[in-house]
């Protein structure tokens, strides 16, 4: 327990390191979400546009798109 | 829209993509522990000291993408390149999120440590002027009504804002101020061999994260342009 | 097509080279706003109007620090001059002796220097304490002042 305390204690200096710690999470995670998000509004309103299979001219292009979303 | 350059782009980004997030997630999972926990603290600033592990990779990070963004900005305006321009646009978010950051952690480090969280020295100064900065590029892109010229404006901006990097970079050797000189210098590092895993970890982490996220936003973009197109057909 | 590519280039380029001199001409001429803190040998060197607010910075001189209720009187040098400091507050966690210190606020007529605030500056060095202590025990420790000199007068070179 005192190690725990101690590791949440930050030598006192709790109330500025972990807060520090969460912006950073908080910053780089709703970055990434809001990201995520747009690519996949994106194409949703891409593939009812232009649903895939309609369009034989760029069939090729968009199924390489598709593994692009998945990678991410 | 259908320019082969994005296609080529999008192909390289799937295969990248994965192994950054991969890595980047590996680099987080090292680096968290080790910076909050398993690395010692500093013989004047305690275990303030962890702050660094975010503060400097972010400030850096701040930097690096809008070094990026000025790059991709000239070569759009010089050459027209399409995807120079996307890679541009995309780094803007990631850069203005890793510049307040930086600014913010440091609030936290200076309170306890400076005895304030904020001041007006020539480096804090000129890293606000820095989150300005991207501000003002992303509004300037949507500001215009054709988006070619916003986007023409926003590139002029980010090339006249780069002047702003070598005054941050510098700004602690040419005027006295109260945040300290760089850890890098020509001496070497000045921060001891125990404390650099976690940095180098969380730097490392920084740069994959800003991997993943501006490859999304690119592909992001090109799905853009293609729905803009879908309906100009549409339209017609 | 390519030459109207080379113009845009060279358009750039001078327009960077530009905006470069003026930014550098107009930091030049604010030089004086910019700069953060002054030493006490630049201090010693100006005449100030009484009550003026000024910011200096300076290392804590060994021994001198005395404190009486809130009141803390304390010594800053540079090395060649030094200066009398009076504050009443809280000191930040850092301020100690050998430690570089900026302080804001005014001359006294007594040449005792008015501080309404003080804050502690610390150099770029990071090192555990055991590794501090052993440095210190090999007798090979640059003094708390080495490094903090270096980092209070960074800019002593690049101002005239």
């Amino acid at each position: 327990m005192t190690s725990l305390d101690t590791v949440l204690d930050m030598g006192g200096y709790a109330a500025f390191v972990w807060p520090a710690y969460a912006l950073a999470i908080v910053g780089l995670g709703a970055l990434f979400i809001l990201t995520t998000r747009s690519v996949k509004t994106q194409q949703a309103e891409l593939d009812r546009l232009r649903p895939p299979r309609s369009e034989p001219t760029s069939g090729a292009s968009e199924a390489a798109d598709n593994t692009t979303g998945s990678g991410a | 829209m259908h320019l082969p350059i994005q296609h080529v782009f999008l192909k390289l980004a799937a295969i990248i993509q994965p192994w950054a997030a991969g890595l980047c997630i590996l680099c987080f999972l090292f680096g968290l522990p080790i910076a909050l926990l398993f690395s010692p603290p500093d013989y004047q600033q305690g275990d303030t000291v962890r702050i660094m592990y975010i503060h400097v990779p972010a400030a850096w990070m701040g930097l690096f993408c809008y070094g990026v963004m000025a790059a991709g900005s000239a070569s759009y305006l010089i050459w027209r390149h399409p995807v120079a321009n996307m890679v541009a646009k995309a780094s803007a978010p990631i850069g203005a999120m890793f510049t307040a950051l930086c600014l913010l952690t440091g609030m936290l480090w200076g309170e306890p440590m400076w005895g304030t969280p904020w001041v007006w020295d020539a480096r804090l100064t000129s890293m606000l002027v820095l989150f300005f900065l991207y501000l003002g590029y992303m509004a300037l892109g949507d500001a215009f009504d054709s988006p070619e010229q916003g986007d023409k404006a926003a590139a002029i901006l980010a090339l006249v804002g780069s002047v702003n990097l070598p005054i941050i970079k510098f700004s602690v050797d040419w005027w006295n101020s109260l945040h300290q000189p760089s850890i890098f210098s020509m001496a070497g590092v000045s921060v001891d061999t125990a404390m650099l895993p976690p940095l180098f970890l969380m730097v490392g982490a920084f740069q994959l994260y800003y991997v993943v996220v501006v490859l999304m936003r690119v592909r992001a973009q090109v799905l853009t342009a293609k729905i803009r197109a879908a309906r100009l057909m549409r339209a017609a | 097509m390519a030459k109207r590519k080379t113009q845009r280039l060279y358009f750039i380029l001078l327009g960077g080279l530009a905006v470069a001199t003026g930014v550098a001409l107009v930091l030049t001429a604010f030089e004086d706003s910019i700069v953060f803190f002054y030493s006490p040998t630049e201090i010693s060197q100006q005449t100030l109007s009484p009550g003026q607010r000024i910011r200096i910075g300076g290392l804590v001189e060994t021994g001198s620090v005395n404190a009486e209720g809130e009141t803390t009187t304390f010594t800053v040098t540079d090395t060649a001059e030094t200066l009398d400091i009076v504050y009443r507050g809280i000191l930040p966690d850092l301020f100690r002796e050998g430690q570089g210190i900026v302080a804001e606020g005014y001359m006294l007529a007594s040449g005792v220097f008015q501080a309404s605030d003080v804050l502690a500056k610390h150099d770029e060095t990071y090192m555990p304490p055991e590794v501090a202590d052993a440095i210190k025990a090999a007798g090979e420790w640059r003094g708390d002042e080495a490094p903090q000199q270096e980092a209070m007068s960074n800019s002593a070179t690049a101002s005239p």
